[in-house]
């Protein structure tokens, strides 16, 4: 049943972070893989990934820390990172 | 005819030590490598006059640097900046080795047309708008001259501009495409070498004709990220107005050039924003008055540096990133300048910076000055014009003092600390400046 309640919460998290993914690089949510290279693959530039951070952090109502800004680079290496960060989530869903 | 026009990209540092360090420094190198990377819209510029009857190539000179047969043409056209130019003659040099008439034009052949001459069948001084379809008309007649002049004023009044050849650069790794919407630039700084040596004039292309260019690269790329190959975008009030309501529906993301005047508008900021622009890159060149005092005929950087913090300020509360720019070894700069444009980068909470050695491009006021005062440390160093290399004895430092505090200001600049707490002002600044207007799926 955990492991259920996970799945369907991780779920909404990808698709709510597609969106933001997509809004941000004007896009549609199925150009991109989860493991795509955003910056490669949607031709995104370092700016461009910290507006989509941003947006997770408004969204989601995190603060992202300052080290893992540059890190974003997949939309799996963004989930992982709300992930670490999960206890502020909580108001997301 | 088959014609071949080959760019010259990729300025490298030749300061061993600064080499080393600019690959470990993120800031320095991501626009270093972007700069790189940038297409020559000139060669593109070219290969929209070349009549339709020929055939058009546009190559870099990575794909030709290394190769043992060079690819073949009727005649080859060749652009470089001054940094690049040895290796363009090298270039010049094996084509016309095998019998290929080769021309030259841009920047540094319009200030060093003789030297020039010694690599090149011909040389085109000047824009090429006009006079290279003469020159390929006469390379065609087997009656090419030695040399052409193309216009340095009037370059948007003589007709409705040609749209440059973007069609060449699909299936190539630009991550930018460059469009051009001004010529030369209303101040005049004395080490400039853009904008003066094109012309004397500051000229505007009708919004229109910017439009009809940027539909057309939007037709051939997917997304593409424009990057304004202007040195002053925007001097003028009423058409950065006219120009950004253009920009705004068309969604698309850019980087341009521009002075402090920008900020004055009060409205123009959100414009900016409102019209895809990402950064603006704005010489501030010092933090220091009596640095700036006389770099500029009517001292127009002195008067507004009074100001820079609150134009600073207004820009990026608007979600407008600055990229300030610092020249370093000015007249008046003294070993404790790299300090102070530390403190005021800190202070303005810039989110780009870009520090350069002063450099004394051929054909500027700067060069002229400084070799009547004996300063150059070399007769001919344009390999050396990379504007982090010192080519010039600094008035109140050794030019170690200057290779040295450079070195130490991009330490403090570019760690990681500081990149990461420039990150997190951007990501802050956007949250302000965005309303949440993800579509809820």
């Amino acid at each position: 049943m955990i492991a259920q309640q996970s799945r369907v919460s991780s779920t909404w998290t990808e698709v709510r972070l597609r969106a933001i993914i997509a809004h941000v690089a004007r896009v549609s949510p199925e150009s991109f893989g989860p493991n795509d290279n955003l910056r490669t693959t949607l031709s995104l530039d370092s700016l461009s990934t910290l507006r989509i951070a941003a947006a997770v952090e408004r969204e989601f109502d995190v603060t992202i820390p300052d080290d893992k800004l540059h890190e974003l680079s997949t939309l799996s290496a963004i989930v992982r990172t709300l992930e670490g960060i999960e206890p502020a989530m909580s108001g997301g869903a | 005819m088959n014609v071949g026009l080959i760019a010259m990209s990729g300025v490298r540092v030749k300061t061993e030590e600064l080499a080393k360090l600019g690959v470990t420094l993120p800031g320095f190198v991501s626009r270093g490598k972007v700069v790189a990377s940038l297409p020559s819209l000139g060669l593109l510029v070219v290969a929209a006059l070349t009549p339709e009857r020929h055939d058009v190539s546009y190559i870099e000179v990575a794909d030709v640097r290394d190769v043992d047969e060079l690819p073949e043409f009727d005649l080859v056209g060749l652009s470089s900046f001054t940094a690049q130019i040895d290796e363009a003659y090298e270039l010049a040099d094996r084509y016309r080795a095998r019998g290929t008439p080769v021309v030259i034009g841009g920047p540094h052949t319009t200030q060093c047309p003789d030297e020039a001459l010694e690599h090149a069948d011909a040389i085109v001084c000047g824009g090429a708008e006009d006079i290279w379809p003469t020159v390929v008309e006469d390379v065609e007649r087997g009656r090419l001259q030695r040399r052409y002049r193309g216009p340095n004023r009037g370059f948007y009044t003589r007709g409705t501009p040609v749209v440059p050849r973007f069609d060449l650069l699909v299936g190539r790794p630009y991550n930018r495409i460059t469009v051009q919407t001004s010529r030369g630039c209303p101040l005049d700084c004395d080490f400039c070498a853009a904008s003066k040596i094109f012309t004397p004039a500051f000229e505007q292309k009708p919004v229109a004709a910017v439009r009809r260019e940027l539909e057309r690269v939007i037709e051939l790329f997917n997304r593409p990220f424009i990057e304004f190959a202007d040195d002053n975008t925007f001097a003028g009030r009423a058409w950065s107005r006219e120009f950004l309501a253009m920009l705004a529906p068309l969604g698309l993301r850019w980087f341009t050039e521009t002075d402090i005047r920008v900020a004055d508008d009060p409205d123009l900021p959100k414009m900016l924003y409102d019209a895809g622009c990402f950064q603006v890159l704005i010489g501030l060149e010092s933090p220091r008055a009596t640095s700036l005092d006389g770099i500029e005929r009517q001292n127009w950087k002195a008067k507004r540096r009074g100001r820079y913090l609150e134009a600073i300020d207004r820009l990026q509360s608007a979600g407008v990133t600055v990229n300030g720019c610092f020249i370093v070894g000015l007249d008046s700069d003294t070993p404790d300048i790299f300090e102070e444009i530390r403190d005021f980068v800190h202070r303005a909470g810039l989110l780009e910076v870009q520090v350069t050695v002063l450099t004394p491009f051929p054909g500027t006021r700067l060069y002229e000055r400084l070799k009547a005062e004996g300063r150059l440390l070399q007769e001919r160093y344009w390999d050396r014009c990379t504007l982090f290399d010192v080519n010039y004895r600094p008035k109140h430092m050794t030019v170690d003092e200057l290779e040295r505090g450079l070195r130490w200001l991009f330490q403090e600049l570019y760690n990681e600390a500081m990149m990461n707490k420039r990150r997190r002002r951007y990501v802050d600044l956007i949250k302000q400046v965005e309303a949440p207007e993800v579509p809820r799926s």
